[in-house]
Parts: structure tokens; sequence; C-alpha cells
């Protein structure tokens, strides 16, 4: 299965590469898409992974002088048909939650798409979106959405068709994205860490290990640590 | 919704299909194979199942309200792992989907007879929903006859995407 798996990114595996990856959830058709390409704006194509339903959004960026790269993970539609799959969020960093002020059913969503989230990344940050402002009166900026306060997550209001707030909400998420993989707390996160930390040990002793070497035993370790989460879990609970 | 495509309704269209379906047997000398060990099966299930894909999906695609008479009170549906039974739930599950226009391209359609004089039908397509990429679908059907009409008794639908 290496082979069919590689087509999709890692983001544990710190391959010279700093990457974070942030997921966009929320109904289908709030705008999640547009948002992403709002903010990369022209000269972006995306990539159709159309084997997983996935788009991912690649962006060079830097964060405290420190070169990043972000990938936007959108749904591709599945979830008209289905609950997202586990591995939508698996390694995920950050998350966009996005809502429609024009169709009420998108923000009343919103506990349950959450509830999904925090099942699989129990600590990410997450942003909370309210999109096309611009079809609707702006006076809906007044209008309070609890659901942000509530669970004390950051809330924009954002129009993807205008741009009023796209930079500053993806700058954010960004941020966080990078926070969150400087100082997770999250018990799965540190257990990946660690398998990584075994990793370049057992590198350092492997006399002028190659490219590939490290590439085929980051994979291995990668197996490794899904056990070592299911066993986490187990004892835990 | 789509108007003026009416014309595909299955109340229309349905019964339509049924006789098609009936004058097309009685043109062969033996309408069924009666066997002990095949049980009764239907000559035609290859062109019944092909009518059938075609007639479904037009269906589906301009007003997937007007399927509800391919479903019966026993029918059974497992949607994306979701079983469901009866007319009324199936077309429920159908109509609540959330996209407003959909389209489906039938790649393949695979047909075998049932011992019962039925047809199982399985399907390989795409479908695209609004504005989403397209994804690859895969349905299987079991087609039965009350006597007069064709029937969905089994649909079971997956959308062909994979974990990663």
């Amino acid at each position: 299965m290496a082979d069919l798996r590689a087509s999709v990114p890692e983001y544990d595996k710190e391959d010279g590469e700093y990457k974070v990856k942030v997921i966009c959830l929320g109904d289908s058709a709030v705008g999640k898409s547009k948002l992403v390409e709002r903010f990369l704006m022209d000269g972006y194509q995306p990539q159709q992974l159309s084997t997983y339903a996935l788009t991912l959004f690649r962006y060079q960026t830097e964060v405290g002088g420190k070169d990043v790269c972000v990938d936007f993970w959108d749904t591709a539609g599945q979830e008209r048909f289905n609950n997202m799959h586990p591995s939508y969020y698996y390694q995920a960093h950050c998350c966009i939650l996005v809502f429609d002020v024009t169709r009420k059913v998108t923000y009343k969503n919103l506990p349950n798409w959450f509830k999904e989230l925090r099942q699989y990344r129990p600590e990410i940050p997450c942003l909370v979106c309210a999109n096309k402002i611009d079809d609707v009166d702006y006076k809906v900026t007044q209008k309070s959405f609890n659901f942000a306060k509530k669970h004390q997550l950051p809330f924009y209001f954002v129009s993807a068709s205008d741009g009023t707030n796209v930079v500053k909400m993806f700058r954010e998420a960004i941020q966080s994205a990078v926070g969150y993989k400087e100082n997770t707390t999250d018990f799965t996160d540190l257990v990946m860490r660690e398998l990584e930390n075994l990793d370049d040990l057992s590198l350092s002793n492997d006399v002028d290990s190659g490219v590939d070497t490290a590439g085929n035993s980051a994979e291995t370790h990668t197996d490794e640590a899904d056990e070592e989460q299911a066993e986490g879990a187990t004892g835990t609970t | 919704m789509h108007h003026g495509s009416n014309w595909y309704c299955c109340r229309h269209f349905w019964p339509i299909f049924g006789l098609l379906e009936k004058f097309s047997c009685l043109q062969k000398t033996s309408l069924v194979v009666a066997d002990t060990e095949t049980g009764t099966m239907n000559p035609q299930f290859d062109s019944i199942g092909k009518q059938f894909v075609d007639f479904y999906y037009k269906a589906f695609d301009a007003n997937r309200s007007e399927l509800a008479g391919l479903y019966r009170p026993h029918s059974m549906m497992t949607f994306e792992g979701v079983q469901l039974q009866s007319a009324e739930a199936i077309m429920q599950k159908l109509v609540s989907l959330p996209f407003q226009k959909v389209q489906h391209v039938v790649t393949t359609v695979d047909c075998q007879p049932t011992t019962d004089g039925g047809v199982l039908v399985m399907v390989v397509g795409q479908l695209k929903t609004d504005d989403d990429p397209p994804h690859g679908f895969s349905q299987t059907f079991v087609l039965n006859n009350d006597g007069s009409n064709w029937f969905i008794f089994s649909d079971l639908f997956r959308l062909v995407v994979h974990s990663v």
C-alpha cells in the first residue's frame, strides 16, 4: 500500500520542509473552496486527489522568519453523501470551520462538525468563519453567533467574493497551525514526535545512510506509531 | 427543479418500460428457463438491466423524487453503509441529499439473472454534484417483477472514495 499512499503528503516527517496541514470543514456549498481560492488568488493550481475525493492547495509562506509550506485540505464534496473519513483529520494542525450566513442550517450543523473534529483532533486550533456576508445586509455582522463564543473559538465574518477578512483569517489559521505544531501537548502528536526522534537517532548511527533509507524507515515508523496510538488509547480508557 | 422533464416521470415511463420488456420477451419461444439447479431465470436479464439503468439515472438527474414508483414497501437500500427499508425511507434519503444539480455518467453495466426471475445489476460510473469535482460511484441493484412491473428490491450505493 506504500505506493498507493505516496500521493498523499505526510506532515509529521521532517524531510527538510516544514509542513503544516490546515483542513476546511463545514456543510456543502458554504464556500470552503472559494475562501481558499480567494486567499491564494490567481496562479495556484489546486491538486485534485480524486481517488480520495480531496482537493489540496499548497502555499509557501513565512512565519516568524521560518519558511513554512501550508497545505489547505478541502473536501471536494463527499460530505454530501457521508461522514468525512478519519484520514481527512489525520495529522491536521488547524481547522477552519465555515458556515454560510444566508443558510441557517449550515450554522446549525456547526456543532456536528465540531464534535467530529474533536473526536479525531481533540486539541488543534479551530477558527469559525461566517461566510457570504456580502450576500446579505452587512448588519448581519452585528448579529451574535454564539457557537464560537461558547467554545471560545476565534470568529470571523468573511466574504470569499469581496475578500473581507479573508487574508486576516488565513494568516491567523497558518500561525495557529505552526503554533500548534511547535507546542502540541496532544498525546498522539507527542508519540509521533518521539518516534521521529528515534528515527533520527537510528539514522545517525547508520553510516552514510542515504535519503532513500530515511524515507523508508520513516514510513515503517509511521506504521508503528499507529499501533502505539492504539495501545495508548486502550490504555487510557 | 427541472421543469419540462416530466416526460420521464416514473408514472408514465416505468409501466412502458415494463411493457417493452414483456413484448420483447414474447418474441422468444421460451420466456423463462426453468431448471432444477438454476431455478427460473429470465433470459432477457441483460436488456432489462440496461434499460433499467438508462431509465434510473435519467430520472434521478431530472427529478429524483419521481423514483418513488420504483421502490416498494419491502425494498431495501444500503446507502454509504446506512441501511434503509421501504420506499418512503429510501425516498426521504434520496430527496434530502444536499445538492441542487446532479449528473450521473455510467461507465459500465453488468447484469446477471437471479434464480427467481429477477436481475442483478452492477453499475460503475461517475457523478457530479453542483460545482464539485466528479466522483466515482458504484451501485448494485436487484430488480424483481411483481407480475406486471419491475421494481427495485435491493439497492446498494457507494462513492468510490478511498481512505489515505
